[in-house]
């Protein structure tokens, strides 16, 4: 269509007017760094805001932790703890995890990276970001309001989640949680889609698709995902919503009593939300790994000073990974009840994506083969992620097979396993990403020596922490029980629930040495040169910190993102932009 | 500052555009599988439609045929027609609003909306559902007439969300 462009006056360039970065500085501290269309700005603003959600899901963390060791010191209340827990999970996986990485890092890095100016939409950019804010807002508020926050967990299974009387929790909190998830949904969308246009449409001249960074292609792949599964949740949030206000019967049974009194609702089912939730809940998975993963990739080239192993075949295994994700979510539901027949599809299709994965695992790991390492704390940082994945991969084997899970279901293997995934290695990415890239953000460096100190304060306690709940699964120990003494059967796993909890308020204290660290080096950090690692890739052809635009000239990608120890010359690396 | 060319600007609202019907056809396959497991509840019935919503799709059909020529006119010469091409479309989308209020009213006077049997909930849901995204396009359209800009992109839309409404009165056929 685009050759119709002026033909008639309907084509008018004013229809596209406000697209693709062509957008002058903006004046006044308003409209630099509060209701900014920089793509920097919002990035950094979603990493502002996940800090202080994770400071919020962090104290949840601790309660959770003290509630489980100490049950006799009772610090909340049975109905609390559910709600602590819910809330944990909501925060940590959605306003943490999804916002930092993905959000943040995605929307800093990806023009950058691809030499565009900004993305391809930056008011919509804008708009994304300044919807999570009142989700932000609202989910917070779910605390304070009566009856207290939701208590269905955070997979906000019916029927709890789908009657108001359920539990205290059910009642405005879960109203709340459900507006607060709408409103990441339609944010986390609007930025995919951004995402994905700008990637495919704003790329530099020569920036072909086998030359972008292996980070810049899992954002892609994440964006498309997120794109795909989010919508089937979205459905099932407005059937929750109709169950929940309208007094429709999608997710609840008939007979359901209440009190004294039989409920209305006749003919659903709540195994229905379960797949719905699950269609999504999978993918997220991905969606907030391989992010991870890419960061890891870019890190070790960097201060490997060698390219990464493999990175035609990594960019296959990932395509491969994010087709396998979407049809593997019963997994998750392998003592609902289903067909064995169907549960062996999901086990089978499930220990597949092993494959692809080990292929990303394998490829990290060759690429440190003759590498000339620099111990950065970017990089231990990455190589703790290839740990991680490879500890926290092998529990997935077990939960992944339907005759293994149906033992390890809701037991603490499980917690361990999927905090490991889903919150070592994504928060370990994140880290890498922070001292790696914050010269681009603020100019300086991040102190090394609280680096490390943060560094073994993260990798040495969550291990143990996560691991250890591995062990406690063994045992039988469920997750969600408000004291495991009362049962006779897990009281003895309280012992090892000290040690953990020990592990995890040491993991909390070093996250600490990371806040004070990234906010002193802001302000009085070591000044960063342009390339300070001497880096290929392109967000490294520009100032330090990178300026509104980007770019001084149009930037041309005239090689591959990591040309390190090219052969015949003189320095270790040729970059992206030189001729 | 340099932004895009015009022709990359083009690709990149359509690669916007398709993006984003992925992620509306992503949202009825969530309903759909939805439908196809509550069908198998016990008190799965059959839905009379009435006549209303044969009358909507007709309006809606109608709707399209406007906005085609819209576009065709607009690529030419004729550019008075197209707007007012635009405009029908726009006045028989609200028309089409309209009109699903009042299937909801038609089919809550016989007993069979929303709490009354599974399909009505359905019917009510994915009409809403459909509605707000027409209502979108409904904005998009306006925006289009006082711009005086491309309908291109706006068409496909438009046209997707014909046939969504199609697929869903396929689906309410479906016993």
């Amino acid at each position: 269509m685009a050759e119709r462009s002026g033909s008639g006056v309907l084509s008018a360039p004013a229809a596209h007017a406000g697209h693709a970065g062509a957008h002058p500085a903006p004046r006044g501290f308003l409209r630099r760094y509060v209701f900014s269309t920089d793509h920097k700005v919002i990035g950094l603003q979603y990493l502002v805001t996940a800090m202080l959600m994770a400071l919020v899901g962090g104290g949840l963390a601790a309660l959770i932790r003290v509630q489980v060791a100490w049950p006799t010191l009772a610090v909340v209340s049975p109905e609390t703890y559910l709600s602590v827990v819910t809330m944990h999970g909501t925060i940590m996986v959605f306003f943490v995890v999804s916002l930092a990485l993905v959000s943040g890092f995605g929307n800093f890095l990806i023009p950058l990276q691809i030499g565009a100016r900004d993305m391809a939409y930056p008011l919509l950019n804008a708009l994304s970001y300044w919807t999570i804010v009142p989700g932000c807002l609202l989910m917070l508020l779910a605390f304070f309001v009566e009856g207290g926050a939701a208590a269905a967990g955070w997979t906000a299974y019916p029927p709890l989640s789908a009657l108001a009387e359920a539990v205290p929790g059910s009642g405005l909190g879960q109203t709340l949680w459900l507006l607060a998830m709408a409103l990441f949904i339609a944010s986390f969308t609007m930025g995919g889609l951004n995402y994905i246009t700008t990637i495919l449409n704003c790329r530099a001249k020569g920036m072909t698709l086998m030359r972008m960074p292996l980070s810049v292609w899992m954002f892609f792949v994440s964006a498309v995902l997120g794109v795909l599964a989010f919508p089937p949740l979205t459905a099932a949030a407005l059937m929750l919503l109709g169950d929940r206000h309208l007094g429709t019967s999608f997710f609840l049974p008939g007979g359901l009593v209440f009190g004294e009194e039989v409920l209305a609702h006749e003919g659903g089912t709540p195994l229905l939300f379960q797949h719905l939730f699950w269609f999504l809940g999978h993918p997220e998975v991905y969606v907030i790994v391989l992010p991870a993963v890419g960061i890891a990739f870019d890190v070790i080239a960097a201060h490997a000073r060698r390219p990464p192993f493999g990175y035609r075949i990594s960019v296959w295994a990932t395509l491969l990974i994010a087709f396998l994700s979407m049809i593997v979510w019963g997994h998750h539901m392998y003592v609902s009840g289903m067909n064995p027949l169907v549960g062996e599809y999901f086990s089978i299709a499930t220990v597949s994506i092993t494959a692809p994965f080990s292929v990303l695992g394998i490829n990290l790991i060759a690429s440190l083969w003759r590498a000339k390492i620099r111990f950065t704390t970017a990089m231990v940082f990455a190589l703790g992620i290839i740990s991680v994945i490879g500890t926290g991969g092998l529990g997935g084997l077990y939960l992944g097979t339907s005759t293994s899970d149906i033992y390890f279901h809701d037991s603490y293997f499980v917690v361990g396993h999927f905090h490991l995934m889903i919150g070592v290695v994504t928060l370990m990415g994140t880290f890498a990403a922070c001292y790696h890239w914050f010269p681009k953000m603020f100019g300086r460096l991040m102190d090394e020596r609280l680096g490390k100190l943060h560094f073994w304060l993260t990798y040495v306690p969550m291990m143990a922490v996560f691991v250890l709940m591995h062990y406690q699964g063994l045992s039988g120990m469920l997750r969600r029980y408000y004291d495991h003494s009362m049962y006779a059967f897990q009281a003895e796993g309280i012992e090892l629930a000290r040690v953990i909890s020990y592990f995890a308020f040491a993991a909390i204290a070093g996250q600490l040495v990371f806040l004070v660290n990234f906010s002193w080096s802001a302000l009085r950090g070591r000044k960063a040169s342009e390339n300070p690692w001497e880096a290929t890739s392109m967000e490294w052809n520009t100032a330090s910190p990178a300026p509104h635009g980007n770019f001084a000239d149009d930037p041309v990608a005239r090689r591959g993102p990591y040309e390190y120890a090219p052969p015949g010359s003189r320095q270790d690396f040729a970059p992206q932009w030189t001729a | 500052m340099d932004g895009l060319s015009p022709a990359r600007n083009e690709r990149a609202a359509q690669t916007l555009l398709f993006a984003f019907l992925a992620t509306v056809v992503m949202l009825f396959a969530g309903f759909t599988s939805a439908w196809l497991i509550r069908r198998t509840g016990s008190d799965w019935g059959r839905l009379q439609l009435p006549w209303l919503a044969y009358a909507n799709t007709a309006v809606l059909a109608l709707s399209s045929l406007t906005l085609e020529r819209g576009r065709v006119a607009a690529r030419g010469e004729g550019q008075a027609g197209a707007w007012r091409s635009l405009g029908g479309t726009l006045a028989l989308g609200l028309v089409f609003l309209a009109g699903q209020v009042g299937l909801w009213r038609a089919l809550s006077q016989h007993g069979a909306f929303v709490t009354s049997t599974p399909q009505g909930a359905f019917l009510f849901l994915l009409s809403a559902v459909h509605g707000l995204h027409l209502l979108g396009g409904l904005v998009a359209l306006a925006w289009i007439l006082h711009r005086r800009a491309a309908p291109r992109g706006v068409a496909v839309y438009w046209h997707f969300l014909g046939l969504a409404w199609l697929y869903v009165l396929g689906l309410l056929h479906l016993a």
